[in-house]
């Protein structure tokens, strides 16, 4: 019975154990899916988070790349455009991409015709991922480009600099490399300014208008005359501003790899000329400063007159004594000679140093070229000097210092930027206001009585002087048929506001020039055409009281 | 350790909302990104039309620049125009105009 009911309860502890266990079993498992679903779950909602909460970083790499246009605009006096940054778009290929470069090198070529075919087939068939096949196309041309549907080509963003004026005013606004860095003019002077974050646009002194006058004249002039070269600058005396600086030839600097080297050279401010007799008026104005001559005395300049034995030549020996006025005004070597010899060597050269004509003319630009100054500096070199021979000066650095005299003698060093609060003019004394007074006049009669007639223009007040020099020769002395013609003027006679130089390198004598190549036959006029043509321009540039301005009327 | 049937009905509520909570929150956050996504796309597309549209500016002030070439004009206004600058001489002073159109008799206005 024991053993029965012992046996019983063995038999029901195994049933119950079995159901147990099956029980257990099965409990594990749902336990075991339950980790595994909630790990599972718990994966997934964590991967959530991060995607949802932190953002991704690769997103970013896909937003389209903002081309950053680098370097601010170049704009004249007034505004006016003369260099910008544009997009352009530079054409690209995958080689390893296109399927066919025999054809599509044929299809390029037939879009852009000044593609070499052979070599675009070259770079095509080459084992690389990228190679460049044109820099620089517009749009319209981009969209030519993917209208031949060819697979391995593709474009890249670039910035290219623009001068839509071209040729005008290239000298003075330069240019730049492929990697957009100023070389030359005042994209290399006003580099830093230019490619500072978020800079504003650099306005230059220079006037378009008068530019172009002034350009315009220049060229014509040089065909005219059959000259090598003809220069020219126009500047405002009270700023010192160049209102306009012309080199001709000129080029054209959106491409400037392709002109000839000789174009690119700025003869205003890096040729160096012996410019003879517009040094006068500088000699004149020393003797006055240094108080060694009275206006009213006459010089005895119809004789002979020599120098440590050599004779000084005057080209039209006047036939009586002349004042200062009148040295000036027929340009006669001998009284400037006889004048220099009383300022002397050592007060002379403390002039001109001073008026900034024995160094470079200290402006923003790097074209400046320094001056050539003789060595020994006797008695003659100071008698030859102070006629424009013995000193080669760039024709910029006479300007500024004629400038400086007229300028109640006050010289400006000049600039090229627009002058405003953060580019003020910087002033030296070089002349008292009464000497400048006394040259105003004296540069007037020029004009109106003397070698100069032809650059007079009713109305404007022009004073002015010329100069004739000869080339110094391969022999050694001059050469008679090499010249350097220059007129030197200022305007208008009542307030003096404008000076300019016109400069031409060996001008030929024309048929209405009496076989004279002289200044007074070929500068002198060209420089009064350009004052007819940027007189009305210019502000203050009217003789007379200018506070009557607002007074006039016109009259047909 | 035995606890009452309230009790634990209670703690299942609470489960029960804080899970509802946290489902909302979660559904809240899903639409505040969605938008704030759809919101920097908007802002992206609408700087690359601002840096196009400047872009075709900067083109297009070029382009009148070179237009406004002087060389140009000239051409033009010398073709189009019978215009000149006015020369010092077409000036007069206002003092000098009745000695240059002098009054005559009877033409006044009494």
């Amino acid at each position: 019975m024991s053993d029965f009911q012992t046996f019983q309860n063995q038999q029901t502890l195994t049933l119950e154990d079995e159901e147990y266990q099956t029980v257990t079993e099965g409990r594990i498992r749902i336990r075991i899916g339950v980790v595994a679903f909630v790990f599972m779950l718990l994966i997934a909602v964590v991967r959530l988070a991060e995607i949802s909460l932190f953002s991704p970083h690769e997103h970013r790499q896909n937003l389209p790349q903002a081309l950053k246009i680098q370097r601010a605009d170049l704009t004249d006096r007034n505004g006016e455009l003369l260099a910008t940054t544009l997009e352009t778009y530079s054409l690209y290929a995958e080689p390893r991409r296109v399927w066919n470069p025999g054809e599509t090198a044929e299809a390029l070529v037939r879009l852009r015709p000044h593609l070499n075919r052979e070599k675009l087939r070259q770079k095509l068939e080459m084992d690389r991922s990228f190679v460049w096949l044109e820099r620089g196309l517009t749009p319209k041309a981009r969209q030519a480009v993917f209208g031949l549907g060819l697979p391995g080509l593709a474009f890249r963003k670039e910035p290219k600099r623009v001068y839509p004026r071209e040729n005008l005013a290239s000298h003075m606004v330069g240019f730049t490399n492929v990697d957009m860095v100023g070389v030359a003019g005042a994209e290399r002077a006003f580099n830093s300014d230019l490619t500072a974050d978020d800079a504003p646009s650099v306005a230059l002194s220079l006037d378009l208008r008068v530019q172009f006058a002034l350009a315009d004249e220049l060229a014509q002039a040089r065909q005219k005359f059959d000259a090598l070269d003809a220069s020219g600058v126009v500047m405002d005396i009270h700023t010192g501003e160049i209102i306009a600086m012309v080199s001709v030839p000129n080029f054209n600097p959106n491409n400037p790899d392709t002109t000839l080297p000789e174009t690119l050279f700025n003869h205003a401010a890096m040729s160096t000329y012996d410019l003879g007799s517009v040094f006068k008026p500088l000699t004149m104005a020393m003797a006055l400063e240094d108080g060694v001559v009275d206006k009213s005395e006459l010089f005895e300049v119809q004789k002979p007159y020599k120098v440590r034995n050599k004779f000084i030549r005057d080209d039209h020996p006047s036939k009586v004594p002349l004042n200062i006025t009148g040295v000036l005004a027929e340009s006669s070597n001998r009284g400037t000679a006889m004048i220099a010899q009383r300022i002397g060597a050592d007060s002379q050269q403390a002039h001109l140093r001073n008026l900034g004509l024995l160094s470079r003319v200290d402006y923003e630009l790097a074209e400046s070229a320094k001056p050539q100054v003789q060595k020994r500096w006797g008695e003659m070199a100071t008698v030859t000097v102070s006629y424009g021979h013995g000193l080669s000066v760039t024709p910029l650095a006479l300007t500024a210092a004629i400038a400086g005299m007229l300028n109640d003698g006050v010289y400006v060093t000049p600039t090229v930027r627009k002058r405003s609060i953060a580019s003020p003019a910087v002033e030296r004394r070089v002349f008292r206001s009464e000497v400048s007074r006394d040259m105003k006049d004296m540069m007037r009669f020029v004009v109106t009585d003397g070698t100069g007639r032809k650059a007079n223009v009713p109305g404007y007040g022009v004073m002015g002087k010329t100069g004739t020099a000869e080339k110094p020769s391969k022999e050694g002395g001059y050469d008679q048929q090499r010249l350097v013609t220059s007129f030197v003027a200022a305007f208008p006679h009542s307030a003096p506001r404008y000076a300019m130089i016109v400069t031409l390198d060996e001008p030929k004598a024309i048929e209405g020039t009496h076989g004279y190549a002289t200044a007074g036959w070929n500068a002198a006029p060209v420089a009064g055409k350009v004052i007819r043509r940027i007189g009305p321009i210019l502000p203050g540039a009217r003789d007379g009281s200018q506070l009557a301005r607002a007074e006039i009327v016109v009259t047909p | 350790m035995s606890y009452s049937v309230s009790s634990r009905a209670s703690r299942r509520m609470s489960w029960f909302f804080l899970f509802l909570i946290g489902v909302v929150l979660t559904v809240t956050l899903y639409f505040v990104k969605t938008h704030a996504q759809s919101a920097k796309r908007d802002v992206r597309n609408l700087s690359r039309a601002i840096a196009t549209e400047e872009a075709s500016v900067r083109v297009l002030r070029a382009e009148l620049a070179y237009l406004k070439n002087p060389a140009r004009l000239s051409e033009l206004s010398d073709s189009h125009l019978a215009m000149s600058p006015i020369a010092p001489s077409q000036e007069r002073n206002i003092r000098d105009i009745e000695a240059l159109f002098p009054l005559v008799e009877g033409e006044g206005d009494e």
